[in-house]
């Protein structure tokens, strides 16, 4: 369901939080072409969160990052937010809304579609990452995996072209970790997936690059980095 | 229910299936404010009824699957608002029990009938109501944003005391209002942190300040009918009483 996907481009993004005297990111420039399944992987603290936080403009940069030549800035922010969407890391944030089928109607609604095609995209969405049964359950009372899957729909509604995923399998049990991977692989939008988890990164990504201290140290098909064992013991990653 | 519907999920029926919940969004509301209006307007010394209106607010709750203790307990949060005018009477001198606990018993049964409300209304479709009976806009979004933030903080609440009693906390705790007291910080530096960061995943969802309301509302006989019949029960009733 997703429409003309659209090229990302960093180029030497830097990012200093304030109050901390070291960059998060150091000069990452990277290109990510339409359709692409991206592993974005590298230790605690490495930067992964705050690179994915300039994707869909959470934060600005100077030179902007592109998304399908379009820069991520102010005045462009609502737009780019219609075409990228982003998964937190804790489910707890990006579910707010009473109920599953508010929250995933949250984001088509903002969007201004009429009400039938909310309620046909909620459907879809939920549908896609197999959680139709649950769209008048609260929050509160989902599992791990479902809410995990659940924060999935909420994106996928909104029918954007990059869904960036932060952690997407973290506190999951292997079904969930499956449940969640096999959700990823029937997706169509180019993917970028910030993660610990190799394995989804095996099963899903077609390039991998590695983080670490907020430079980009390795950059290949997912298979070439994950057999250098070496490398990924080097920067902490295995 | 009025809004979003699933036929692949009639297991859930029970949930969202009852003639309370399909009727119109505003039909509701405007029982529900009619009822909180009758209950503020009740003379003292017909308080009693408040017990008959509280059992009956039981009764309906329990026809749409909502057990009492639910209701009641989620009631029981307006409880410390009835203090503070309580405390206030107790300094200038006018406290007396028999109006404090009168004031404390239509706080409860008019909680009870927001709670009410809420259980059997989606969240949006009560905005969308009070927005097309001519609720201010700004009312209107400041109200979505308020609940969103109790909302949060409800479930933070309970997650903090799920955790303090799992470590032992209880009635033999020593200095317990003092944990308590630290635990309330806790809890609403928690929900403010919580807040900031659900105000970002808002924004990447594309909210701009508005909650959207695209929901067509369609008031039916039957809603007109519940409408009328509550609202002239109360006003009537009132009357009656005077
Ligand atoms: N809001 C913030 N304020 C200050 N510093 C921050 C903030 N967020 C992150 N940092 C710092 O920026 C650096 C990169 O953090 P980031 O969260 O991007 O790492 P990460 O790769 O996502 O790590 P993890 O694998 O633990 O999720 C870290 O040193 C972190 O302490
Ligand atoms: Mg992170």
């Amino acid at each position: 369901m997703a429409s003309v996907a659209a090229e990302i481009v960093l180029d030497h993004l830097v990012h200093r939080w304030r109050g901390r005297d070291e960059d998060a990111l150091a000069g990452v420039s990277l290109t990510i072409p339409a359709g692409q399944r991206l592993g974005l992987v590298g230790p605690n603290g490495a930067g992964k969160s705050t690179l994915i936080a300039h994707l869909n403009g959470a934060l600005f940069a100077t030179p902007p990052v592109r998304v399908g030549g379009t820069p991520i800035d102010r005045a462009n922010v609502v737009a780019i937010r219609r075409r990228v969407g982003v998964v937190q890391q804790e489910t707890d944030d990006q579910l707010f809304m009473p109920t599953v089928a508010e929250d995933v109607a949250f984001g088509p609604a903002n969007a201004g579609h009429p009400h039938a095609e909310v309620e046909r995209r909620v459907r879809e969405a939920l549908r896609q990452v197999g959680a139709s049964d649950l769209a008048h359950r609260t929050h509160a009372t989902l599992s791990g995996g479902e809410r995990r899957r659940v924060a999935i729909a909420t994106v996928l509604s909104m029918d954007v072209e990059v869904l960036v995923l932060d952690e997407p399998t973290s506190n999951l049990d292997a079904r969930g970790r499956r449940s969640v991977v096999d959700v990823l692989r029937g997706l169509a939008q180019t993917l970028v997936v910030a993660t610990h988890d190799l394995d989804l990164v095996r099963a899903v990504c077609d390039r991998v690059v590695i983080l670490d201290g907020g430079r980009l140290v390795a950059d290949g098909p997912t298979a070439a980095i994950l057999d250098d064992r070496d490398q990924l013991e080097r920067h902490g990653v295995a | 229910m009025s809004g979003l519907h699933f036929d692949d999920t009639a297991e859930h029926a029970h949930l969202h299936g009852t003639w309370v919940e399909k009727l119109d969004p505003r039909a509701k509301l405007v029982s529900a404010l009619s009822l909180a209006a009758w209950i503020g307007a009740l003379p003292q010394r017909h308080a009693g009824l408040l017990g008959l209106v509280g059992t009956g607010l039981v009764v309906v709750a329990a026809l749409q699957e909502i057990p009492p203790r639910t209701l009641i307990v989620r009631a029981s949060a307006a409880l410390p608002f009835v203090l503070v005018p309580a405390v206030v009477h107790l300094l200038v001198g006018s406290f007396d029990v028999a109006t404090t606990a009168t004031l404390a018993g239509r706080a409860f049964v008019a909680a009870m009938t927001v709670t009410l409300l809420v259980s059997v209304t989606q969240f949006s479709a009560i905005l969308n109501a009070a927005s097309s009976l001519g609720m201010p806009d700004l009312l209107v979004q400041t109200t979505a944003l308020v609940y969103r933030y109790l909302f949060l903080l409800r479930e933070r609440a309970s997650a903090t005391a799920a955790s303090a009693q799992a470590r032992g906390y209880g009635v033999h705790t020593p200095h317990r209002f003092a944990v308590a007291g630290s635990m309330l910080g806790s809890l609403l530096l928690h929900g403010l942190d919580r807040a900031d960061r659900v105000q970002s995943a808002m924004l990447a969802r594309g909210y701009t300040g508005r909650f959207p309301m695209t929901r067509p509302l369609k008031m039916t006989a039957t809603d007109w009918l519940v409408g009328a019949c509550v609202t002239l029960s109360c006003a009537g009733s009132l009357f009656w009483l005077r």
